[in-house]
């Protein structure tokens, strides 16, 4: 067994949000007031909505939005429908239903239900929904979208996304693991490409077209993929004021390695389906803090592919 | 020894029917633009290796920035493709180290890098690139921009 230390680059602060948001869905204005007073009181900042147009609406313009609170009791008449419509679009942002009764539909349980507002451990609840590592949804797209274009445009490979799941263990699939460090004052962690060797070499012969190939053209070629993704999602985050710097790539070799990452949070692992093979990208999270900054706005910069003269 | 003939060719290149085979051989070589390609990934440099020899052209390589500018100083190079984030010396500190060479205040610097923002390609722009493509590069963009440096 091989186990290596990565070493992360400036920033190493633990994975904290720095600030809370909570969306307060009501459809009555005074319903929850004591509920918006006791998170305010708590440190969170609270914005409220009255409708489920206007909570979706309020979801796509903050997405650094840490909680949702619904009042269970009336919600556009319709509470499971619009938790529903909520879930579809946003999985990863954590639901406080509040609400006397059951929820009727089984397959919309919310992450968290309190029977009233006024309960005395409501806030303390929150905080350990809170707690749960949280990505934010354009964080979660970014990556994919950003993934699927590297391989496509980089590597002539077409590539699907099967599901994104958080990561405990996971057995690496081949004995070349290649690893992206970035850092960042509201984002730093790793990336890892976690494919067997097999497909590696499937991919390097999309591009390159050598007889002989050593295990360090494998590597070689792990560490640019991971180069080109994540140089995309460093854009895709400049988009939400979210500045990276791109680490070096490294490649790790040897069976059954394991990687210790110092301070590291439990990351998010992107399975995708590549040339009849499972390929695995690795998010892991040493330090997030994207609550400070405004909506996405486009800016200047050049996009794959093209050349500017100076 | 080809490589001193090359040299030597520069500076007085062999005229047509002149000489033998190893002669018409510096002559061809004289005319063939050299392109040193300066990047980290192996896989990068044998890719971009691929397509400039197809097209006829010459190509040496570098791993890094420090790398890079030891092939500037010690043989000739007609443009430069680089990439940003190289370990030793990056890119940028490169093109800035190369452009203080004598002969070089106006050799093409192509930077190829996944970075896209501004800010870097401001920074590019004000150590002396001549184009910056973010990565990957396409052929059809690629060449076009290299065949016009080149018989600018």
């Amino acid at each position: 067994m091989t186990s290596a230390t990565v070493r992360t680059l400036s920033d190493t602060r633990p994975l904290i949000a720095g600030r809370k948001y909570a969306l307060v869905v009501s459809p009555h204005p005074k319903a929850l007031e004591s509920l918006v007073m006791r998170l305010r009181a708590n440190g969170f900042r609270v914005a409220l909505a009255h409708s489920l147009e206007d909570t979706l609406t309020i979801i796509e313009r903050m997405p650094w939005l840490s909680l949702l609170v619904v009042d269970g009791s009336a919600v556009d008449r319709s509470p499971p429908l619009a938790i529903r419509r909520v879930r579809d679009k946003h999985p990863e942002l954590p639901v406080l239903w509040v609400t006397p009764d059951e929820v009727p539909d089984v397959d919309l349980v919310p992450d968290m239900m309190v029977a009233s507002s006024r309960e005395k451990d409501v806030i303390q609840k929150t905080e350990g929904l809170l707690g749960r590592r949280y990505y934010p949804a354009f964080i979660v797209e970014g990556l994919t979208t950003c993934t699927t274009d590297a391989l496509q445009e980089a590597f002539s490979t077409d590539a699907e996304l099967l599901s994104v799941s958080l990561k405990l263990t996971r057995t690496p699939l081949g004995n070349i693991i290649p690893i992206l460090a970035f850092a960042g004052r509201d984002l730093s962690g790793h990336l890892v490409l976690n494919a067997s060797e097999s497909e590696f070499r499937m991919l390097r012969r999309k591009v390159v077209r050598t007889p002989v190939e050593e295990s360090a053209d494998l590597g070689d070629l792990g560490g640019e993929m991971l180069n080109q993704i994540l140089g995309r999602l460093k854009a895709h985050c400049l988009r939400y004021g979210i500045t990276i710097e791109l680490g070096l790539p490294m490649v790790v070799t040897g069976e059954k390695v394991t990687l210790r990452f110092p301070r590291a949070a439990p990351g998010i692992v992107f399975d995708f389906y590549a040339l009849g093979r499972h390929l695995y990208v690795e998010f892991s999270v040493t330090s997030m803090d994207v609550s400070a900054d405004p909506t996405a706005t486009e800016i200047d910069g050049l996009r794959a592919g093209e050349l500017s003269f100076l | 020894m080809v490589a001193v003939r090359q040299w030597d060719a520069r500076v007085h290149p062999p005229q047509v029917g002149q000489g033998g085979a190893d002669v018409e051989l510096a002559r061809r070589q004289w005319m063939q633009h050299t392109i040193l390609v300066v990047d980290d990934s192996a896989t990068i440099r044998q890719q971009t290796r691929t397509l400039l020899e197809s097209k006829g052209y010459s190509v040496v390589e570098a791993a890094d920035g420090a790398q890079g500018v030891e092939q500037v100083k010690n043989a000739p190079v007609h443009l430069i493709i680089v990439d940003v984030n190289m370990p030793v010396m990056n890119g940028i500190e490169m093109i800035d180290h190369v452009r203080k060479l004598p002969g070089h205040a106006k050799t093409p610097i192509f930077v190829l890098t996944t970075e896209s923002s501004s800010d870097y390609v401001r920074r590019g722009k004000e150590v002396g690139a001549t184009a910056w493509i973010v990565k990957p590069f396409k052929p059809e963009v690629l060449l076009p921009a290299i065949r016009k440096v080149l018989s600018a």
